[in-house]
């Protein structure tokens, strides 16, 4: 017996991984995404999420990087 | 993040682009000393002195006294051969005794000692002229080559500053090699044009020149007639006139190209002499095999000073200079003589959704630094180069493959049957033995759903 | 296809001809096949395949000759003579300038040793030997330049290649090997090819800067040497299947007498090795027996004092020895001594009054020997006779 699923692949940092699991966790989506949790550095989530989920990722960034240069 | 992947312009190197020519080809360019003479500088160093030691022996050589000669690791030596077999220097062919040998291309033999001991025929425009009476000495050689190139590139980015100097020619070039597109009947430049204007000028000629030859049998001109020209050309001396007399209808018109981009100086469309620029001279060495390879402009010094702060200054009145830091930092200040920028995480990635990469950032602060820069080792401070490859690795902190996943397999024997089945059809995207899940493309899945009924079935 | 190392690297080829025309005049007469244009031809051949290896590729070509060295190529631009002309065959233009100024400029120096010799009516005889020692120097000088004259971000390796026909000149032993360790720390690799017989000098040399070193065992095939052996840089040859090296004869040369020795005098202070004992160090002056001290006193302008009473010792030191040479000026001290400056003779250390002294060297005998013991030279103003007598006396 196989079970089959589609979806999309998700390599990714641990950090980075964390966070996606913490997302599902809160439901920040309204739902979760996430199919499976396969190692340290990969995830298998739902295939519609991407683009919100990158959206959100790119928001992280932009919170987590402050300006390193002075004017 | 994963946004739209742009192809990384690839400049072939000598090498490569003579590899893609067909082997008449080739052996018609090995009729001239001076094609000779760049094909062998640009041999691996083993591959050289494998040459120099068969010049003189007229015979073919056993593979294995061959092999004898170097205690290197066989990769080098096989690459070696290869480098010869590839570019028909050498080929096999068995010795008497029914041993492998290799045997020099009896062409290339020829001409190669031709541009070494002499003898032959003279080379074109090698003619003595009498003194010219506008003789132009090297920098102004210099300077009209760098005015005749920063007209391209000045026109590629749109400025108005004497792009009227570019023609039909030229533009037809760009748009051959996708560096511009037409946008609404005017042309406009492309992410490529972009990785191409970060380049140094030698190679962004080179790359220049690899596009027109791809053009000239278009043209009704002759590719080996081209070639020759030009490998002649980039073993002239600076700063030394040339006799254009001899040459032929399609030379003179590939002369006056050549003129165009800068390669040479004519006083006169008309005029019987030449002078090579510094853009000609070594042209094909010049070409830098590696993005990463500190390789300065020889006919400019460098102006860009980069500090720990992320602070660029930049020393240069070139408006195209500016606006090609303009291209992946945040201007400033701008003085006569001086642009300041700051290198931002935006602006980087800016650049980088443009299609620029990392290498190709950096690759540009380093071939332009300031001499007092390049007193440093590593040029660059590493923080900056450190961060900004980070910010183009966070671009890809994520990546994402469609794809199918396969779980749940009853027995080890199932999992590896249906993994190696995936691995062979080559639609394997990941697999983990240890809880026996693998994951293929998504266009691989039909096939492998098939494969798993099947095999059910029997 | 390069490796990125290869990249702004360029390579200085300096080779060192052996110009002695007394040693090529006489091959020339031996063995008619080789003469020194052949091997000029093989030179120029080497050089250019040298420049034809890389684009940056640079070379020089010195010239040691019997009593001075010259620069065949590069020529100083000033010096130029005639403008240089495209070559009227396949030639490559700048090999054929390579070769052109190699040709006119060691015919020059030939013509010039012509011209001298045709000037003189008593010919006097040519050193067999060649100022190999200091074509080198000229030639690290020059490496120096470059060096310097590189652009930034761009390395410059140098190595010297002797071609060397003559004999060895341990008379250059100080002078050689000077340059030999400059070249060592300079990272400037030495490489010799003898075209005769072997030389202890070079040999060394090879071996401290870790160059190559090739006897030719066939003249005829130079060329093809040349191409095997020198032609490779030195990070090539790590590639390279090369001959092995040769056993080194590490013997110095005295520096009385510039004869290699197995077994010699070495100065303690300076090092400086002597065939035969020597009670000074020409070097650096030491004297290897105890010097009477208050001419050490007298010579430097101390104080020389023989306590009178050891008792006292404590306040004979304080008195005299606590002030400084500065402060002893404005005291009353006792006055300088009456200076012994009896000399002991060399042979047998005693101090005599009157002596004999070698008009050479210098050096002092109580008895009179016929030859320095020193500098080994022969006083023929007294015959044998005379001495015999003296001796039965």
């Amino acid at each position: 017996m196989v079970n089959v699923t589609k979806g999309v692949l998700v390599e990714c940092d641990p950090a980075m991984k964390q966070f996606l699991l913490y997302l599902d966790n809160k439901n920040e989506f309204g739902r979760k995404f996430v199919l499976q949790d396969l190692d340290d550095t990969h995830l298998f989530i739902t295939a519609d999420i991407v683009e919100i989920l990158q959206d959100r990722i790119d928001e992280l960034l932009d919170q987590m990087s402050f300006s390193i240069a002075e004017k | 993040m994963a946004g739209l992947t742009y192809k990384k312009l690839v400049c072939k190197d000598l090498h490569t682009y003579l590899r893609s020519l067909t082997p008449s080809v080739l052996d018609k360019l090995y009729c001239h000393p001076a094609t000779c003479l760049a094909v062998y500088r640009d041999l691996p160093e083993l591959a050289r002195h494998y040459v120099m030691r068969i010049l003189f022996v007229e015979q073919a050589v056993a593979q294995a006294v061959v092999k004898q000669w170097s205690n290197t690791s066989p990769e080098e030596q096989v690459e070696a051969a290869a480098a010869l077999m590839e570019l028909r220097v050498w080929y096999e062919q068995p010795l008497p005794g029914g041993m492998p040998g290799w045997l020099l291309n009896p062409t290339f033999r020829k001409n190669l000692s031709t541009a070494l001991l002499g003898g032959g025929t003279p080379w074109l425009g090698t003619k003595d002229l009498t003194p010219d009476k506008y003789a132009k000495d090297i920098p102004f050689l210099d300077k009209y080559a760098l005015e005749r190139w920063e007209c391209v590139l000045h026109f590629m980015v749109g400025s108005n500053e004497g792009s009227d100097g570019v023609n039909k020619d030229i533009t037809d070039i760009l748009l051959h090699s996708h560096l511009m597109r037409v946008d609404d009947g005017e042309p406009s430049i492309t992410a490529e044009g972009f990785q191409f204007l970060l380049m140094d000028t030698s190679s962004q000629v080179w790359f220049f020149l690899l596009q027109y030859l791809d053009t000239v049998q278009t043209r009704g001109m002759d590719l080996v007639e081209c070639l020759t020209f030009l490998f002649q050309l980039s073993f002239s001396s600076l700063g030394k006139d040339y006799s254009a007399e001899e040459m032929n209808e399609n030379q003179l018109r590939f002369l006056q190209h050549l003129r165009e981009f800068g390669l040479v100086y004519q006083r006169k469309r008309k005029s019987h002499r030449y002078y090579p620029t510094r853009l000609a001279i070594n042209i094909v060495s010049g070409v830098s095999k590696d993005a990463t390879g500190a390789k300065l402009d020889t006919h400019r010094p460098g102006f860009i000073v980069v500090e720990t702060n992320y602070r660029v200054y930049s020393y240069t009145d070139s408006p195209l200079q500016v606006a090609l830091l303009g291209l992946f930092c945040e201007m400033l200040y701008r003085f006569p003589n001086l642009a300041v920028a700051n290198l931002t995480r935006a602006s980087v990635r800016a650049a980088m959704s443009r299609g620029i990469t990392a290498e190709q950032i950096l690759h540009f602060l380093v071939s332009h630094a300031h001499p007092e820069m390049l007193k440093n080792n590593p040029v660059l401070p590493a923080s900056i180069t450190d961060q900004i490859k980070l910010w183009e690795m966070e671009r890809d902190r994520i990546r994402f493959t469609d794809g199918v996943m396969y779980n749940q397999f009853l027995s080890q024997a199932d999992f590896e049957l249906l993994r190696n089945y995936a691995k062979d059809t080559d639609v394997l995207v990941w697999e983990m033995p240890e809880k026996r899940v693998i994951i293929v493309t998504k266009a691989g899945h039909d096939d492998v759903k098939k494969f798993w009924k099947r095999q059910r079935a029997s | 296809m390069e490796d990125s190392t290869d990249k702004g690297k360029s390579s200085l080829l300096i080779v060192i001809l052996d110009t002695n025309s007394v040693w090529w005049g006489r091959k020339r007469t031996a063995d008619g096949q080789f003469s020194l244009s052949h091997c000029v031809d093989c030179i120029s051949v080497l050089a250019n395949s040298h420049l034809m290896l890389r684009h940056k590729n640079k070379l020089a070509v010195i010239a040691a000759h019997t009593d001075h060295s010259v620069f065949l190529y590069p020529q100083h631009k000033s010096k130029q003579t005639h403008t240089v002309k495209f070559p009227d065959d396949g030639q490559y233009e700048m090999f054929r300038q390579v070769e052109g100024q190699l040709r006119a400029q060691l015919k020059k120096l030939i013509m010039q040793d012509k011209e001298k010799v045709d000037e003189m009516y008593d010919v006097p005889e040519q050193p067999s030997d060649s100022l190999i020692a200091g074509a080198m120097a000229v030639s690290l000088c020059y490496a120096h330049r470059l060096e310097k004259e590189c652009p930034i971000g761009e390395t410059l390796s140098t190595r010297l290649l002797v071609i060397k026909g003559s004999e060895d000149c341990p008379s250059q032993y100080m002078n050689f090997m000077n340059a030999v360790f400059t070249a060592q720390k300079q990272n400037i690799i030495i490489d010799a090819c003898i075209l005769d017989s072997d030389s202890g000098l070079l040999q060394q040399a090879c071996d401290i800067t870790g160059g190559m070193y090739l006897k030719v065992p066939q003249i005829q095939g130079l060329l093809q040497y040349l191409m095997w052996v020198f032609l490779p840089d030195p990070s090539t040859r790590s590639k390279m299947v090369l001959p092995p090296r040769a056993q080194v004869d590490y013997r110095a040369a005295c520096f009385c007498h510039r004869n290699l020795i197995d077994i010699g005098y070495v100065c303690s202070v300076c090092l400086s090795i002597y065939c035969t004992f020597s009670p000074i160090c020409s070097t650096c002056q030491n004297l290897f027996f105890c010097l009477y001290s208050y001419q050490a006193c007298d010579i430097t302008g101390g104080m020389y004092l023989k306590i009178p009473q050891i008792q006292g010792l404590l306040q004979y030191l304080m008195w005299v020895f606590l002030p400084d040479p500065s402060t002893r000026s404005k005291m009353v001290l006792p006055p300088r001594a009456q200076v012994d400056y009896r000399a002991a003779c060399f042979c047998h250390r005693n101090l005599i009054d009157i002596g004999y002294v070698c008009s050479v060297c210098l050096s002092i005998y109580c008895t009179f020997s016929p030859i320095c013991s020193t500098c080994q030279t022969t006083f023929k103003i007294l015959g044998p006779q005379k001495l015999k007598r003296k001796k039965k006396t």
